[in-house]
Protein backbone atom coordinates (compact mmCIF):
# COMPACT_ATOMS: atom_id res chain seq x y z
CA UNK A 1 0.00 0.00 0.00
CA UNK A 2 2.65 2.19 1.18
CA UNK A 3 5.15 1.85 -2.19
CA UNK A 4 2.31 2.52 -4.48
CA UNK A 5 1.59 5.41 -2.60
CA UNK A 6 5.57 6.37 -2.99
CA UNK A 7 5.30 5.39 -6.44
CA UNK A 8 2.28 7.56 -7.11
CA UNK A 9 4.45 10.39 -5.68
CA UNK A 10 7.87 9.65 -8.45
CA UNK A 11 5.04 9.41 -11.10
CA UNK A 12 3.71 13.24 -9.81
CA UNK A 13 7.03 14.64 -10.00
CA UNK A 14 6.56 16.34 -13.55
CA UNK A 15 3.15 16.71 -13.52
CA UNK A 16 1.44 17.81 -10.42
CA UNK A 17 1.32 20.41 -8.18
CA UNK A 18 1.58 19.89 -4.43
CA UNK A 19 0.21 23.02 -2.50
CA UNK A 20 1.90 23.95 0.68
CA UNK A 21 1.28 27.08 3.15
CA UNK A 22 4.09 28.97 3.50
CA UNK A 23 4.73 31.52 6.45
CA UNK A 24 7.53 33.50 7.75
CA UNK A 25 8.98 34.30 10.81
CA UNK A 26 11.46 36.86 12.27
CA UNK A 27 12.08 33.96 15.46
CA UNK A 28 15.85 33.39 15.64
CA UNK A 29 16.27 30.14 14.61
CA UNK A 30 20.40 27.84 14.33
CA UNK A 31 21.41 26.47 11.51
CA UNK A 32 20.99 24.07 10.15
CA UNK A 33 18.02 23.91 8.38
CA UNK A 34 15.62 21.66 10.83
CA UNK A 35 12.03 19.70 9.97
CA UNK A 36 9.10 18.63 11.86
CA UNK A 37 7.58 15.44 11.33
CA UNK A 38 3.62 14.49 12.88
CA UNK A 39 3.33 11.13 12.96
CA UNK A 40 -0.16 9.35 13.10
CA UNK A 41 -0.62 5.52 14.52
CA UNK A 42 1.40 5.35 17.50
CA UNK A 43 1.29 5.49 21.49
CA UNK A 44 3.94 3.39 23.21
CA UNK A 45 7.55 4.94 23.88
CA UNK A 46 9.01 1.48 21.60
CA UNK A 47 7.15 2.59 18.85
CA UNK A 48 7.93 5.81 18.48
CA UNK A 49 11.99 4.43 19.42
CA UNK A 50 11.64 2.44 16.18
CA UNK A 51 10.26 5.71 13.90
CA UNK A 52 13.41 7.24 15.47
CA UNK A 53 15.61 4.66 14.72
CA UNK A 54 14.42 4.51 10.92
CA UNK A 55 14.47 7.99 10.29
CA UNK A 56 18.26 8.60 12.66
CA UNK A 57 19.46 6.10 8.78
CA UNK A 58 19.07 9.15 6.95
CA UNK A 59 22.28 10.29 5.51
CA UNK A 60 21.47 13.85 5.86
CA UNK A 61 20.07 13.97 9.23
CA UNK A 62 22.27 14.87 11.89
CA UNK A 63 20.13 14.23 15.19
CA UNK A 64 16.74 13.08 15.79
CA UNK A 65 14.40 13.73 19.14
CA UNK A 66 11.27 12.59 19.02
CA UNK A 67 8.05 13.89 21.18
CA UNK A 68 6.66 10.86 22.75
CA UNK A 69 4.07 12.54 23.90
CA UNK A 70 3.40 14.75 20.83
CA UNK A 71 4.12 12.12 18.61
CA UNK A 72 6.51 14.61 16.69
CA UNK A 73 9.91 13.30 15.25
CA UNK A 74 12.13 17.05 15.27
CA UNK A 75 14.59 16.72 12.89
CA UNK A 76 18.40 18.92 12.44
CA UNK A 77 20.01 18.40 9.13
CA UNK A 78 23.51 17.97 8.24
CA UNK A 79 25.00 22.03 7.52
CA UNK A 80 24.38 22.24 3.64
CA UNK A 81 22.59 18.98 2.78
CA UNK A 82 18.83 19.01 1.57
CA UNK A 83 16.88 15.06 1.98
CA UNK A 84 14.76 14.07 -0.48
CA UNK A 85 10.95 14.47 1.59
CA UNK A 86 9.85 11.53 0.47
CA UNK A 87 12.45 9.22 1.12
CA UNK A 88 12.66 11.01 4.59
CA UNK A 89 8.81 10.19 4.70
CA UNK A 90 9.09 6.47 3.55
CA UNK A 91 11.17 5.83 6.66
CA UNK A 92 7.79 6.52 8.80
CA UNK A 93 6.12 3.95 6.76
CA UNK A 94 9.32 1.57 7.35
CA UNK A 95 8.63 1.80 10.67
CA UNK A 96 4.78 0.80 9.99
CA UNK A 97 3.33 4.20 10.57
CA UNK A 98 2.24 7.16 8.96
CA UNK A 99 3.13 10.84 8.59
CA UNK A 100 0.24 13.45 9.03
CA UNK A 101 2.42 16.39 8.68
CA UNK A 102 5.60 18.04 7.50
CA UNK A 103 7.00 21.65 8.36
CA UNK A 104 10.29 22.33 7.00
CA UNK A 105 12.62 25.21 8.84
CA UNK A 106 15.00 26.60 6.28
CA UNK A 107 17.62 29.09 7.18
CA UNK A 108 16.92 31.89 4.37
CA UNK A 109 20.83 32.41 3.68
CA UNK A 110 20.80 28.63 2.33
CA UNK A 111 18.22 29.10 -0.02
CA UNK A 112 18.68 29.88 -3.79
CA UNK A 113 16.19 32.73 -4.38
CA UNK A 114 14.96 33.30 -8.05
CA UNK A 115 12.37 35.54 -9.48
CA UNK A 116 9.07 33.40 -8.63
CA UNK A 117 10.28 31.48 -5.54
CA UNK A 118 13.56 29.73 -4.28
CA UNK A 119 15.32 25.80 -4.84
CA UNK A 120 15.94 24.18 -2.06
CA UNK A 121 17.76 20.55 -3.09
CA UNK A 122 15.66 19.23 -5.73
CA UNK A 123 12.75 21.25 -5.02
CA UNK A 124 11.77 24.14 -6.94
CA UNK A 125 9.15 26.29 -4.81
CA UNK A 126 7.22 28.83 -6.18
CA UNK A 127 5.66 31.70 -4.36
CA UNK A 128 2.37 32.79 -5.82
CA UNK A 129 2.73 36.41 -4.33
CA UNK A 130 6.26 36.18 -6.41
CA UNK A 131 7.67 38.24 -3.37
CA UNK A 132 10.85 36.93 -1.69
CA UNK A 133 10.40 37.23 1.89
CA UNK A 134 12.60 39.52 4.38
CA UNK A 135 12.74 36.27 7.03
CA UNK A 136 15.79 34.87 8.67
CA UNK A 137 13.92 31.50 8.54
CA UNK A 138 11.34 30.15 6.62
CA UNK A 139 8.93 27.95 7.80
CA UNK A 140 6.90 25.72 5.38
CA UNK A 141 4.24 23.42 6.12
CA UNK A 142 3.86 20.77 3.38
CA UNK A 143 0.83 19.17 2.58
CA UNK A 144 -0.03 16.50 0.25
CA UNK A 145 -2.86 13.77 0.05
CA UNK A 146 -0.27 11.35 -1.18
CA UNK A 147 1.98 12.22 1.39
CA UNK A 148 -0.36 11.93 4.68
CA UNK A 149 -3.44 9.89 5.66
CA UNK A 150 -6.45 11.59 3.81
CA UNK A 151 -7.73 12.24 7.29
CA UNK A 152 -4.93 14.48 8.50
CA UNK A 153 -5.09 15.98 5.01
CA UNK A 154 -8.61 17.16 5.51
CA UNK A 155 -8.30 17.96 9.02
CA UNK A 156 -5.81 20.28 7.83
CA UNK A 157 -8.13 21.85 4.98
CA UNK A 158 -10.58 22.52 7.76
CA UNK A 159 -8.47 24.08 9.63
CA UNK A 160 -8.23 21.99 12.71
CA UNK A 161 -4.60 21.14 12.00
CA UNK A 162 -2.54 23.03 14.34
CA UNK A 163 -4.31 26.67 14.05
CA UNK A 164 -1.40 28.47 13.87
CA UNK A 165 -1.03 28.92 9.80
CA UNK A 166 -3.14 31.55 8.93
CA UNK A 167 -1.21 35.14 9.62
CA UNK A 168 1.25 33.95 7.15
CA UNK A 169 0.16 31.70 4.89
CA UNK A 170 0.72 31.65 1.19
CA UNK A 171 -0.42 29.04 -1.42
CA UNK A 172 2.16 27.79 -3.15
CA UNK A 173 2.65 25.57 -5.84
CA UNK A 174 5.93 23.26 -5.94
CA UNK A 175 7.75 21.73 -9.05
CA UNK A 176 10.81 19.44 -9.13
CA UNK B 1 -20.79 -18.71 25.85
CA UNK B 2 -22.91 -16.03 26.29
CA UNK B 3 -21.75 -15.26 29.87
CA UNK B 4 -18.37 -15.16 28.51
CA UNK B 5 -19.10 -12.91 25.21
CA UNK B 6 -20.74 -10.55 28.24
CA UNK B 7 -17.58 -10.85 30.27
CA UNK B 8 -15.13 -10.09 27.31
CA UNK B 9 -17.24 -7.35 26.31
CA UNK B 10 -17.04 -5.81 29.98
CA UNK B 11 -13.01 -6.59 30.07
CA UNK B 12 -12.78 -5.43 26.74
CA UNK B 13 -14.38 -1.83 27.59
CA UNK B 14 -13.56 -1.19 30.89
CA UNK B 15 -9.42 -2.32 30.51
CA UNK B 16 -7.24 -0.04 28.66
CA UNK B 17 -4.10 -1.71 27.22
CA UNK B 18 -1.37 -1.48 24.42
CA UNK B 19 -1.44 -4.09 21.40
CA UNK B 20 2.10 -5.92 22.29
CA UNK B 21 -0.42 -8.47 22.94
CA UNK B 22 1.46 -11.56 25.75
CA UNK B 23 -0.76 -14.38 23.74
CA UNK B 24 -2.12 -13.37 20.37
CA UNK B 25 -0.54 -11.24 18.04
CA UNK B 26 -1.58 -7.82 16.79
CA UNK B 27 -2.21 -6.44 13.46
CA UNK B 28 0.59 -4.67 13.34
CA UNK B 29 3.94 -5.48 11.48
CA UNK B 30 7.35 -5.01 12.55
CA UNK B 31 9.41 -1.97 11.31
CA UNK B 32 11.31 -3.19 8.02
CA UNK B 33 14.67 -4.70 8.32
CA UNK B 34 14.29 -4.97 11.95
CA UNK B 35 14.91 -7.95 14.40
CA UNK B 36 13.97 -8.91 17.53
CA UNK B 37 14.07 -12.67 19.76
CA UNK B 38 11.88 -13.61 22.55
CA UNK B 39 12.21 -16.48 25.02
CA UNK B 40 8.91 -18.15 25.98
CA UNK B 41 8.57 -20.33 28.83
CA UNK B 42 4.43 -22.06 29.82
CA UNK B 43 4.52 -24.17 32.86
CA UNK B 44 1.67 -26.16 34.29
CA UNK B 45 1.39 -28.61 37.04
CA UNK B 46 0.11 -32.45 35.52
CA UNK B 47 -0.50 -34.00 39.05
CA UNK B 48 3.30 -34.50 40.61
CA UNK B 49 4.67 -33.68 37.11
CA UNK B 50 6.00 -30.20 35.92
CA UNK B 51 4.92 -29.79 32.10
CA UNK B 52 7.38 -27.41 30.76
CA UNK B 53 7.74 -25.67 27.21
CA UNK B 54 10.65 -23.60 26.05
CA UNK B 55 10.55 -21.61 22.65
CA UNK B 56 13.18 -19.49 20.68
CA UNK B 57 11.49 -17.05 18.51
CA UNK B 58 13.61 -14.80 15.53
CA UNK B 59 11.02 -11.92 14.02
CA UNK B 60 12.19 -10.26 10.98
CA UNK B 61 10.27 -7.30 9.18
CA UNK B 62 11.09 -8.15 5.51
CA UNK B 63 8.75 -5.23 4.72
CA UNK B 64 6.72 -2.33 6.50
CA UNK B 65 3.69 -4.81 5.96
CA UNK B 66 5.44 -8.39 5.79
CA UNK B 67 6.46 -9.84 8.97
CA UNK B 68 7.84 -13.59 9.53
CA UNK B 69 8.64 -15.14 12.95
CA UNK B 70 11.37 -18.51 13.18
CA UNK B 71 10.05 -20.30 16.60
CA UNK B 72 12.18 -23.24 17.81
CA UNK B 73 10.57 -25.22 20.94
CA UNK B 74 11.37 -28.29 23.40
CA UNK B 75 8.88 -29.89 26.01
CA UNK B 76 8.48 -32.61 28.31
CA UNK B 77 4.64 -32.63 27.04
CA UNK B 78 4.88 -36.11 24.85
CA UNK B 79 6.58 -39.01 24.46
CA UNK B 80 8.71 -39.76 21.43
CA UNK B 81 7.11 -42.31 20.40
CA UNK B 82 3.22 -43.94 21.40
CA UNK B 83 3.79 -46.63 23.85
CA UNK B 84 3.42 -50.36 22.70
CA UNK B 85 -0.29 -50.29 24.24
CA UNK B 86 -1.32 -47.75 22.41
CA UNK B 87 -5.10 -48.23 23.12
CA UNK B 88 -4.54 -48.26 26.50
CA UNK B 89 -2.76 -45.07 26.45
CA UNK B 90 -5.70 -43.66 24.34
CA UNK B 91 -7.93 -44.54 27.07
CA UNK B 92 -6.01 -43.65 29.95
CA UNK B 93 -3.24 -41.07 29.25
CA UNK B 94 -5.54 -38.65 31.04
CA UNK B 95 -6.71 -40.26 33.56
CA UNK B 96 -5.70 -39.91 37.04
CA UNK B 97 -2.28 -41.64 38.06
CA UNK B 98 -1.09 -42.07 34.66
CA UNK B 99 1.04 -39.03 33.86
CA UNK B 100 4.01 -39.79 32.97
CA UNK B 101 7.60 -37.62 32.80
CA UNK B 102 8.60 -37.42 29.69
CA UNK B 103 12.41 -35.85 28.89
CA UNK B 104 12.40 -32.30 27.41
CA UNK B 105 13.07 -32.89 23.50
CA UNK B 106 13.19 -30.76 20.70
CA UNK B 107 9.53 -30.60 19.06
CA UNK B 108 10.11 -29.14 15.58
CA UNK B 109 10.30 -25.38 13.98
CA UNK B 110 7.56 -23.25 13.72
CA UNK B 111 7.31 -20.83 10.89
CA UNK B 112 4.83 -17.50 10.85
CA UNK B 113 4.60 -14.56 8.58
CA UNK B 114 1.82 -11.74 8.97
CA UNK B 115 0.67 -9.31 6.60
CA UNK B 116 -1.32 -6.11 7.14
CA UNK B 117 -3.87 -5.50 4.39
CA UNK B 118 -5.47 -2.39 5.93
CA UNK B 119 -3.95 0.67 8.00
CA UNK B 120 -5.96 3.31 8.50
CA UNK B 121 -3.77 5.35 11.36
CA UNK B 122 -4.94 8.74 13.35
CA UNK B 123 -2.80 10.65 16.29
CA UNK B 124 -2.51 8.17 18.70
CA UNK B 125 -4.93 5.98 16.55
CA UNK B 126 -5.41 3.22 14.33
CA UNK B 127 -7.22 0.23 12.54
CA UNK B 128 -5.36 -2.41 10.97
CA UNK B 129 -6.13 -5.21 9.57
CA UNK B 130 -3.88 -8.14 8.88
CA UNK B 131 -3.48 -11.95 7.79
CA UNK B 132 -1.40 -14.60 8.55
CA UNK B 133 -0.26 -18.39 7.62
CA UNK B 134 1.45 -20.25 9.69
CA UNK B 135 3.60 -23.97 9.29
CA UNK B 136 5.12 -26.43 11.72
CA UNK B 137 6.65 -29.84 10.82
CA UNK B 138 6.23 -30.87 15.08
CA UNK B 139 6.66 -34.64 15.05
CA UNK B 140 5.35 -35.34 18.40
CA UNK B 141 3.26 -38.37 19.58
CA UNK B 142 0.57 -35.96 20.46
CA UNK B 143 -2.43 -37.64 21.42
CA UNK B 144 -5.32 -35.48 21.56
CA UNK B 145 -8.06 -34.54 19.21
CA UNK B 146 -7.14 -30.61 19.65
CA UNK B 147 -4.71 -29.87 17.52
CA UNK B 148 -1.93 -27.18 17.74
CA UNK B 149 1.12 -26.22 15.74
CA UNK B 150 3.30 -24.58 18.37
CA UNK B 151 4.84 -27.82 19.88
CA UNK B 152 2.29 -30.39 19.36
CA UNK B 153 1.05 -30.81 15.41
CA UNK B 154 2.90 -30.98 12.17
CA UNK B 155 0.77 -28.78 10.14
CA UNK B 156 -0.14 -25.56 8.44
CA UNK B 157 -3.10 -22.62 9.22
CA UNK B 158 -4.36 -18.76 8.81
CA UNK B 159 -6.08 -16.54 9.61
CA UNK B 160 -7.31 -12.89 9.79
CA UNK B 161 -6.47 -10.38 12.98
CA UNK B 162 -8.10 -6.66 13.02
CA UNK B 163 -6.58 -4.37 15.83
CA UNK B 164 -7.72 -1.12 17.06
CA UNK B 165 -5.64 1.53 18.82
CA UNK B 166 -7.68 4.41 21.04
CA UNK B 167 -5.12 6.33 23.03
CA UNK B 168 -3.87 4.09 25.66
CA UNK B 169 -6.46 1.09 24.96
CA UNK B 170 -5.68 -1.54 22.28
CA UNK B 171 -7.99 -4.12 21.31
CA UNK B 172 -7.75 -6.86 18.84
CA UNK B 173 -9.77 -9.82 17.63
CA UNK B 174 -8.17 -13.00 16.23
CA UNK B 175 -9.51 -15.57 13.96
CA UNK B 176 -7.83 -18.55 12.27
CA UNK B 177 -7.88 -22.16 11.47
CA UNK B 178 -5.44 -25.06 12.26
CA UNK B 179 -4.94 -28.19 9.81
CA UNK B 180 -2.86 -31.03 11.29
CA UNK B 181 -0.78 -33.39 9.42
CA UNK B 182 -0.73 -37.41 10.30
CA UNK B 183 1.79 -38.47 12.40
CA UNK B 184 3.03 -42.10 11.41
CA UNK B 185 4.61 -44.48 13.36
CA UNK B 186 5.62 -47.13 10.65
CA UNK B 187 7.52 -49.34 12.87
CA UNK B 188 4.23 -49.62 15.20
CA UNK B 189 1.68 -48.80 12.34
CA UNK B 190 0.32 -46.36 13.79
CA UNK B 191 -1.14 -43.48 11.99
CA UNK B 192 -2.47 -40.71 14.37
CA UNK B 193 -4.18 -37.69 12.59
CA UNK B 194 -5.98 -34.25 15.50
CA UNK B 195 -8.77 -33.21 14.50
CA UNK B 196 -8.75 -29.78 12.13
CA UNK B 197 -9.77 -26.48 14.96
CA UNK B 198 -11.04 -23.23 14.34
CA UNK B 199 -9.96 -20.28 16.92
CA UNK B 200 -11.23 -16.96 17.37
CA UNK B 201 -9.40 -15.06 19.90
CA UNK B 202 -10.21 -11.44 21.62
CA UNK B 203 -7.11 -9.37 23.09
CA UNK B 204 -7.49 -5.70 25.35
CA UNK B 205 -4.56 -4.00 26.40
CA UNK B 206 -4.27 -0.87 28.54
CA UNK B 207 -1.06 1.59 28.86
CA UNK B 208 -1.26 1.65 32.75
CA UNK B 209 2.02 3.54 33.08
CA UNK B 210 3.38 6.03 32.54
CA UNK B 211 0.62 8.64 32.19
CA UNK B 212 3.43 10.83 29.99
CA UNK B 213 6.33 9.76 28.60
CA UNK B 214 9.97 11.61 29.54
CA UNK B 215 11.92 9.39 28.11
CA UNK B 216 12.63 6.40 26.20
CA UNK B 217 14.15 4.85 29.98
CA UNK B 218 10.46 5.20 31.32
CA UNK B 219 9.25 1.83 32.26
CA UNK B 220 5.69 0.98 30.50
CA UNK B 221 3.35 -1.24 32.84
CA UNK B 222 0.84 -3.01 30.23
CA UNK B 223 -2.05 -4.74 31.19
CA UNK B 224 -4.02 -7.58 29.49
CA UNK B 225 -6.94 -9.44 29.40
CA UNK B 226 -6.95 -12.16 26.57
CA UNK B 227 -10.02 -14.85 25.76
CA UNK B 228 -9.14 -17.68 23.95
CA UNK B 229 -11.60 -19.74 22.29
CA UNK B 230 -10.93 -23.20 20.32
CA UNK B 231 -13.38 -25.52 18.77
CA UNK B 232 -11.33 -28.64 17.69
CA UNK B 233 -13.12 -31.85 15.00
CA UNK B 234 -12.76 -35.52 16.26
CA UNK B 235 -9.29 -37.41 15.93
CA UNK B 236 -8.30 -40.24 14.01
CA UNK B 237 -6.57 -42.96 14.79
CA UNK B 238 -5.39 -46.35 12.74
CA UNK B 239 -3.96 -49.05 14.08
CA UNK B 240 -2.73 -51.91 11.30
CA UNK B 241 -4.54 -49.60 8.93
CA UNK B 242 -7.63 -50.66 10.96
CA UNK B 243 -9.55 -47.87 11.91
CA UNK B 244 -10.24 -47.09 15.62
CA UNK B 245 -13.61 -46.82 17.02
CA UNK B 246 -12.81 -43.49 19.43
CA UNK B 247 -16.62 -43.18 20.76
CA UNK B 248 -15.23 -44.08 24.14
CA UNK B 249 -12.11 -41.74 24.20
CA UNK B 250 -12.24 -38.52 25.20
CA UNK B 251 -9.11 -37.43 24.73
CA UNK B 252 -10.06 -38.06 20.67
CA UNK B 253 -13.71 -36.50 20.48
CA UNK B 254 -14.43 -32.99 19.19
CA UNK B 255 -14.68 -30.15 21.78
CA UNK B 256 -13.92 -26.15 22.39
CA UNK B 257 -13.24 -24.42 25.33
CA UNK B 258 -12.63 -21.22 26.37
CA UNK B 259 -10.07 -19.33 28.79
CA UNK B 260 -8.59 -15.85 30.18
CA UNK B 261 -5.83 -15.12 30.16
CA UNK B 262 -4.52 -12.01 32.08
CA UNK B 263 -1.20 -10.25 32.32
CA UNK B 264 0.88 -7.67 32.85
CA UNK B 265 3.72 -6.43 30.83
CA UNK B 266 6.58 -4.12 31.62
CA UNK B 267 8.52 -2.19 28.57
CA UNK B 268 11.82 -1.41 29.47
CA UNK B 269 13.90 1.34 27.83
CA UNK B 270 11.62 0.79 24.88
CA UNK B 271 13.41 -2.13 23.74
CA UNK B 272 13.01 -4.66 26.19
CA UNK B 273 9.34 -6.51 27.07
CA UNK B 274 8.99 -8.68 30.23
CA UNK B 275 5.60 -10.65 30.35
CA UNK B 276 3.78 -12.61 32.21
CA UNK B 277 0.36 -13.96 32.12
CA UNK B 278 -1.86 -16.87 33.45
CA UNK B 279 -4.12 -19.16 31.63
CA UNK B 280 -7.91 -19.53 33.81
CA UNK B 281 -9.68 -22.69 31.94
CA UNK B 282 -13.27 -20.87 31.38
CA UNK B 283 -15.46 -23.49 29.31
CA UNK B 284 -15.15 -26.48 27.96
CA UNK B 285 -12.10 -28.56 27.99
CA UNK B 286 -8.47 -28.54 26.68
CA UNK B 287 -6.14 -31.66 27.02
CA UNK B 288 -3.41 -29.99 25.75
CA UNK B 289 -2.66 -28.79 29.59
CA UNK B 290 -4.07 -29.60 32.86
CA UNK B 291 -5.86 -26.28 35.04
CA UNK B 292 -3.85 -23.31 34.61
CA UNK B 293 -0.72 -22.20 33.00
CA UNK B 294 1.48 -19.73 33.59
CA UNK B 295 3.35 -18.18 30.78
CA UNK B 296 6.65 -16.24 31.00
CA UNK B 297 8.28 -14.54 28.50
CA UNK B 298 11.56 -11.90 27.73
CA UNK B 299 11.50 -10.51 24.34
CA UNK B 300 14.47 -7.92 22.64
CA UNK B 301 14.41 -5.67 19.69
CA UNK B 302 17.61 -4.99 17.91
CA UNK B 303 17.06 -1.45 16.72
CA UNK B 304 20.02 0.24 15.08
CA UNK B 305 21.82 2.71 17.14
Amino acid sequence: MHNSRFSLINAMRKFSLIFIFLFFTKTAFSQPDSLLIGIDGLTCSMCSYSVESMIRSVPEVREVRLDLNANEAWIKLKEGSAPDLSSLLKKVYDAGFSARSLTLFLNAYNIEWHHSGFKYGVYNFIIQTGKAPDKEVIILKLLNPDYFSKKGFKRFLKGKNDGNNSQFTYNASYIY
Amino acid sequence: MKKLIYIAFFFSHSLIAQELFINNEPASTMPKGLFSYRYSMENYQDENILRQWHAFRIFYGVTPNLTIALTGSISNHHPEKFPENVNAFFANHHSPGYSRNYRLKFDGFHFYAKYRVFSSDQQKKHLRIAVFGEASNTMSAHDEAESHLMGDNAGYGGGFIITKLLNRLALSGTCGFIVPFVYLDKDAKIEFRSGNSVYYNFSAGYLLYPSRYSSYNDLNINLYVELNNKRYEEALLLIDNQYQFTDLLPVLQPGQYSEFRPGVQFVIKSRTRAEVSVALPAYGRTYLRTGSVIFLSYQKYLFKR
